[in-house]
């Protein structure tokens, strides 16, 4: 199986290389700040920030234990996220998978922001309290 | 590039010398290129100075998108309907000129930029006077008398407007071949409810990515609306969503149109100027369907990165944007199923 198959599947590596890639992952993000990111001119501001939040992306990723996904599957108890997109256009799910679903589906989208965009979270969860 | 295009705007627009200034690219257009032209014209009915935008297929064009020659005929049409628009000047289908089919409009001022729009405050408060104006301009265009020349190029479905949505975008999902249970979670509860979705209305010419990024603001007032690659014939509402959908806000959820504006000044405005009401809970469900195709343009960006057809963070960091969309969507279909959508209050 190769990396992309175990991505598209919602597997992250092997836990034994977790932590060494994520050692690396914030020695990248440490080099880029300290040494590169100051220098250069202020036209490139998207890319830093574009570069930034990948690091950040994959460094919060590597610190979950499972993947969103993974747990999405398991949560619903199908083999994937691929199984279970295609039971849902099949309207193929049980009636207590179907009952349980929108939460799941929340729980899952959640797990994701937190990966993906944490302040997103905080803007539109202060929005509806406001609201 | 500057020879061949003066050679060729020579010969098109009857002038005996240009000069030119100054060509750069635009920022923006990840789907097109758009260059800055600064010209001096002698002679010919463009005659003085000129300053236009020449706009052409970026190396990463998607297929759903139109021609840049259909492009231009929408463009001339909503021109000629009074459609705030830049001024289409002229079309090359000749390749040989610049590698690949271009056309040229005249330039007009203001900013696009959705994130500097919502920031400024002006608009963190929201604009009455420009959710006036989308309103009125987005009439306009949806009153557009259609004619054959153009139905022809912007070959309509025989589906309605909301069945050709769900096929296109369940197909786009097969496509891509990752499974996305939130899409078609989505998808499925929109055919649930074709009932209050769909309207009888006839189609209308829409521009189908009419939101804030894609139109030039100065002041408060909208100078002209841009990208017209999607342009179609579809139901009003299509637009309307898109305009108002969560996921084109930038930062102000509060603010229903495009994240610059209140809902109730853009409403006002539209239902004047276009003589009929907005079935609102149709526009929720277009920004239901809003998100999702939202969600699947990111997912088709993300996927030409990830399958090294062209390796770019931009369009990597698109993936990572989808579960913004997929909040917004299960948000949106609980407020709907739970008669707590308030969008119009916004």
């Amino acid at each position: 199986m190769t990396p992309m198959d175990k991505a598209k599947k919602g597997q992250l590596p092997a836990g034994q290389d977790s932590r060494k890639l994520a050692g690396l992952i914030a020695a990248i993000e440490a080099e880029f700040a300290r040494h590169i990111a100051p220098d250069l001119p202020g036209h490139q501001n998207f890319r830093k920030s574009m570069i930034r939040r990948a690091l950040a992306i994959v460094k919060t990723q590597l610190r979950q234990a499972e993947s969103p996904q993974a747990a999405l599957a398991k949560a619903m108890g199908c083999e994937d996220v691929s199984a279970l997109a295609r039971a849902i256009r099949a309207r193929n799910l049980s009636a207590d998978q179907q009952q349980i679903l929108p939460d799941r589906l929340l729980g899952h989208i959640r797990a994701k922001l937190e990966v993906t965009n944490p302040g997103f979270l905080t803007l539109y969860d202060k929005d509806k309290t406001d609201a | 590039m500057a020879s061949r295009l003066r050679g060729y705007l020579s010969q098109k627009l009857g002038a005996s010398h240009i000069d030119i200034a100054e060509i750069r690219p635009l920022s923006g257009g990840a789907i097109q290129e758009n260059w800055l032209l600064s010209l001096h014209i002698t002679g010919g009915i463009f005659e003085g100075a000129q300053r236009w935008v020449l706009r052409k297929d970026a190396p990463s064009a998607v297929s759903v998108s139109h021609s840049r020659a259909v492009e231009f005929a929408v463009l001339s049409h909503a021109f000629g309907a009074g459609v705030a628009v830049p001024e289409p000047i002229c079309l090359c289908e000749d390749v040989a000129v610049l590698g690949s089919v271009f056309f040229i409009m005249r330039h007009k001022s203001g900013l696009a930029a959705g994130h500097k729009l919502a920031g400024d405050p002006v608009f963190k408060q929201g604009s009455k006077q420009l959710g006036a104006q989308l309103g009125r301009e987005m009439a306009k265009l949806h009153l557009a008398p259609s004619n054959p020349a153009l139905e022809a190029l912007l070959a309509a479905s025989p589906l309605s407007p909301q069945q050709q949505q769900l096929h296109e975008m369940r197909g786009y999902l097969d496509a891509l071949g990752t499974g996305q249970p939130v899409l078609e979670y989505a998808l499925n509860w929109l055919e649930d409810r074709l009932d209050i979705w769909q309207t009888d209305e006839a189609k209308v010419l829409c521009h189908r990515d009419f939101r804030t990024g894609n139109f030039l603001v100065e002041g408060e007032e909208m100078t002209a609306l841009l990208d017209w690659e999607f342009a179609g014939f579809s139901d009003r509402h299509e637009d309307i969503g898109w305009l108002c959908a969560r996921c084109w806000r930038f930062g102000n959820p509060h603010l229903t149109v495009g994240g610059l504006a209140p809902f109730a000044a853009f409403q006002e405005a539209y239902e004047e100027a276009y003589g009929q009401p907005i079935h609102l809970l149709a526009m929720a469900c277009w920004q239901v369907m809003a998100e999702i195709r939202w969600a699947v343009i990111a997912l088709q960006q993300a996927n030409r990165n990830d399958s090294g057809a062209e390796y770019s963070l931009q369009l990597a960091l698109s993936g990572q944007m989808v579960p913004e969309m997929e909040y917004h969507m299960l948000g949106l279909i609980d407020e709907i199923d739970q008669d707590k959508w308030q969008d119009d209050r916004q």
